[in-house]
Parts: C-alpha cells; sequence; structure tokens
C-alpha cells in the first residue's frame, strides 16, 4: 500500500497524462461512434443553441429571408421540372433521364455551423428528428451536393461535408455509365477527386459529374462539379480526375435535405421481413 | 487560490467560445490560428500538473465537441500541458515565484518568447499529425503547422500588448 502511494506521488501526472491522452486517441479513431453520441457533436441542445444564436447575430436578416424564400421556390420549380420531364418520358418522347420526379422530397434547412478548413469537414443543420431527418440523407444546396447527414438530435443534425477524406460519394460522369468515387484530400475546397475512373476514352476534361443514384442518399443526376483534369494511378488501370465543385463550400447557408418519399414504408418492410 | 482558478477557467472558456464561434471562421485555406492556446501559456508556474492536465484535456475537449472533431484537440492540448512544466524550468532565467503567471513581464520577453513558441509549435504539430493519421501527405501538414503557428504567434503577440 505504501509503495502504491509513493507509486501514484511520483508517478501520478504521467498517469493520468498517458490516460489522458489514450482517451483522447480512442475517441479519435471512433470518429463515427463520436458522431454517433450526439451530447459530444454539435447536434447537441447547448452546442446547436450556441451556434443557432451565433447564426442569428451573423446571418443578415432581410437577405437571408428573401434568399430562403428563393431556394423553395427554386425547389418546388425544380420538382416540377423533373415532373414534366418524367411525363414526357412516358409519352416516348426521351429526355436526358433526371429523377423520377416523386420518389424524393426536400425538408429546407438552414447551416448554423460549418467548417472547412479540417480534414474531416462537418456542418450543423436547424432541423432534427422531429422534422423528419435521419442519419443518411442527403442534403444538397444552390449548386449542388454537399454532404450526408451523419447525426440528429431532436432539433439539430449533423452532417459530413464532400469536404471530408473519410466520406466518400457515388458519382457518374453526366450522359454516360462511368461510375467513379469522389471525395476530397484536404487543403484547397475548390477540388473533390474522382477515383477509379477506367479508360479515359469514355470521357473528358470539361465533362460534368453528377451523382450516380446508386445509394440511397441521392437521386442520380444532381451536379456536382466539373472534370478539371487527370492522374493515371501506376499501380492500376484506373484514373483519378481532379474535380472542380459548384459548390462554395465558405459561404453555405441554405440547404435541403433529400429524403425518399417512400423511405418509412420501405424501412416498415425491410424490418418485417427481418 | 481558488480565485485564480475560477479566474484561468473563465479565461479559458471565452477562449474556447472566440476559437470556435469567431477564429475558425476567419483563417483562409486550412490556416487557423488557434488562440485557445493562449490559457494554457498563461496559467500560473505553480498550478499542481494534474490540475492543469485535466484543465487542458476538458479544454482541448470542449473545442473538439464545438468543432466535431474528436480528441485532436484534446489530444494535442494534453500533451502541451505535460510539457509545460519542463519548458518553463528550461526558460524561467529568474527565480520562480509563488504563483507567477507566465508573460511578457514576468518572464522577460526572449523568455516568455522561447517558452511561447515551444509550446506554440509543440501543439499546432501534434495537432496536425494527430488529424492526418489516416491521409499522409507530410509537406502540408508542416506547412499547416507552420503558417498556423505564426498565426496563432502573431495573435498572442497581441494579447499579451493589452494584458495589464
Amino acid at each position: 500500500m505504501h509503495s502504491l502511494i509513493q507509486f501514484l506521488a511520483r508517478f501520478g501526472n504521467t498517469l493520468l497524462f498517458v490516460v489522458l491522452e489514450i482517451v483522447a486517441l480512442v475517441l479519435l479513431f471512433r470518429y463515427n461512434d463520436f458522431h454517433q453520441s450526439i451530447a459530444l457533436s454539435s447536434a447537441s441542445c447547448i452546442n446547436g443553441k450556441i451556434y443557432e444564436t451565433r447564426e442569428r447575430v451573423t446571418g443578415y436578416f432581410l437577405l437571408r429571408e428573401k434568399n430562403t424564400l428563393l431556394w423553395h421556390q427554386n425547389g418546388e420549380l425544380e420538382k416540377k421540372v423533373a415532373r414534366l420531364e418524367a411525363a414526357l418520358r412516358q409519352s416516348g418522347r426521351e429526355e436526358s433521364p433526371l429523377r423520377d420526379a416523386d420518389e424524393f422530397g426536400y425538408i429546407y434547412a438552414r447551416v448554423l455551423k460549418n467548417s472547412v478548413n479540417q480534414l474531416t469537414n462537418s456542418f450543423t443543420l436547424n432541423v432534427g428528428r422531429t422534422d423528419g431527418v435521419e442519419p443518411g440523407m442527403g442534403v444538397t444546396g444552390p449548386q449542388g451536393i454537399v454532404g450526408i447527414v451523419s447525426a440528429c438530435s431532436d432539433h439539430y443534425s449533423v452532417a459530413v461535408s464532400l469536404l471530408n477524406v473519410n466520406a466518400h460519394f457515388s458519382c457518374k460522369v453526366k450522359n454516360t455509365d462511368v461510375v467513379g468515387s469522389l471525395t476530397w484530400h484536404g487543403g484547397d475546397t475548390r477540388y473533390g477527386w474522382l477515383e477509379e475512373l477506367p479508360g479515359y476514352q469514355m470521357w473528358n476534361v470539361g465533362d460534368t459529374v453528377v451523382t450516380s443514384g446508386f445509394s440511397n442518399s441521392f437521386p442520380a443526376g444532381l451536379a456536382v462539379g466539373r472534370i478539371e483534369s487527370f492522374d493515371k494511378t501506376a499501380a492500376d488501370n484506373f484514373y483519378t480526375a481532379r474535380i472542380r465543385l459548384f459548390t462554395h463550400f465558405e459561404s453555405l447557408a441554405d440547404v435541403r435535405i433529400m429524403y425518399r418519399t417512400h423511405y418509412q414504408e420501405q424501412r416498415e418492410l425491410e424490418e418485417a421481413a427481418r | 487560490m481558488n480565485r485564480t482558478i475560477v479566474k484561468h477557467i473563465v479565461v479559458a472558456l471565452v477562449l474556447v467560445l472566440f476559437q470556435t464561434l469567431v477564429l475558425q471562421y476567419a483563417g483562409f485555406l486550412s490556416f487557423v490560428p488557434l488562440v485557445y492556446l493562449y490559457a494554457v501559456l498563461i496559467w500560473p508556474i505553480d498550478m499542481p500538473v494534474w490540475r492543469a492536465l485535466l484543465l487542458g484535456f476538458l479544454m482541448g475537449l470542449a473545442v473538439d465537441i464545438l468543432l466535431d472533431c474528436p480528441g485532436m484537440h484534446a489530444a494535442a492540448t494534453t500533451f502541451v500541458v505535460y510539457l509545460r512544466r519542463p519548458l518553463l524550468r528550461t526558460f524561467l532565467s529568474k527565480e520562480e515565484t509563488e504563483g507567477m503567471e507566465p508573460g511578457e513581464r514576468s518572464m522577460g520577453f526572449l523568455g516568455f518568447w522561447k517558452y511561447a513558441l515551444v509550446m506554440i509549435l509543440c501543439h499546432h504539430f501534434v495537432l496536425y499529425l494527430v488529424e492526418s493519421f489516416s491521409w499522409a501527405d507530410p509537406w502540408m501538414m508542416l506547412l499547416r503547422t507552420l503558417v498556423s503557428s505564426l498565426l496563432t504567434g502573431l495573435l498572442v503577440f497581441l494579447f499579451e500588448r493589452f494584458r495589464r
């Protein structure tokens, strides 16, 4: 007993240091679990309030209201366009395939907090579970997709940004079947990387990149960016293209969360089948 | 003693909020001044190490939680808090007095800045090293460490001008 006390008196601080570092590193390597535990993220009640207050101070009030209104109208119009295109297609006149009109709906949200200068960026939104938001839903901005919801509390949610070195988004080159995986390599917020592209004869510099529709988060055909240049990986036969992203992530303000209108039904079915 | 600890907790809180609500948006590209470290720099020299470690860890964790990046700031801050005592002992030219708070006035311009710069560089280096574990670009990491340290140093310099 005596020697234990002596040991603690001598090495107690070092021991505490080591324990704290281990706790920090465990948190770091369980990044996703961290996001699941709402209390430790910016979706938590206190955090959400802090950022909401901040956003209220920084947002330009009148501009913002007008902007949000326009944003809603724009969304309705886009839906209408999609519906028209679906009608066109059904009547036999082939139209560049976009999304199925009513498969996806929108939840409008404002960005309370947004980071762009880390490697694993994320942003916080002012809507949560009570508004119908669920982890896994896609988030789009005025110029294209911006991220995927990763955690929700009752009134707030956190989304993983496109600018996240750990996130991958399934994308394709517009008007082709060339599918790749979009990710970010850190640093410049204007560029993403489309990885695992097959031979380059099938696509060109300047082509537009859109979502592939292979995930539950996004319908096919949402804008992402434009191919600016490409590299061939030495190890294998795949190409990596540098993509100029359409969205300006620094000024992210109004976004829409996309939900599948039959999501509930699908989930109930999946539950029942289990 | 109790009043000093309350004062330092308040300073830490204010700096954490300033960091996460204001400064985080003032950086350019991925260079950001991490000025919450200033709170650690000016803790009294004789603050018990265990208390400093806990306070530093909690402060880093608060920044992590507010920025949605688990563990990084906590790891880096705990690390430099552990370095603090030996560093202070090395750079302190004058006699150590009870309750002395490191600063240009108490340690002399050179003494304080040697201590502050080593602390800042170590903190930023550990932070960016830990952040990029899953992703290797050592030159970018070093550049971020240097530029961000410079920005932090500038702000610490400003704070020192306005100190009492």
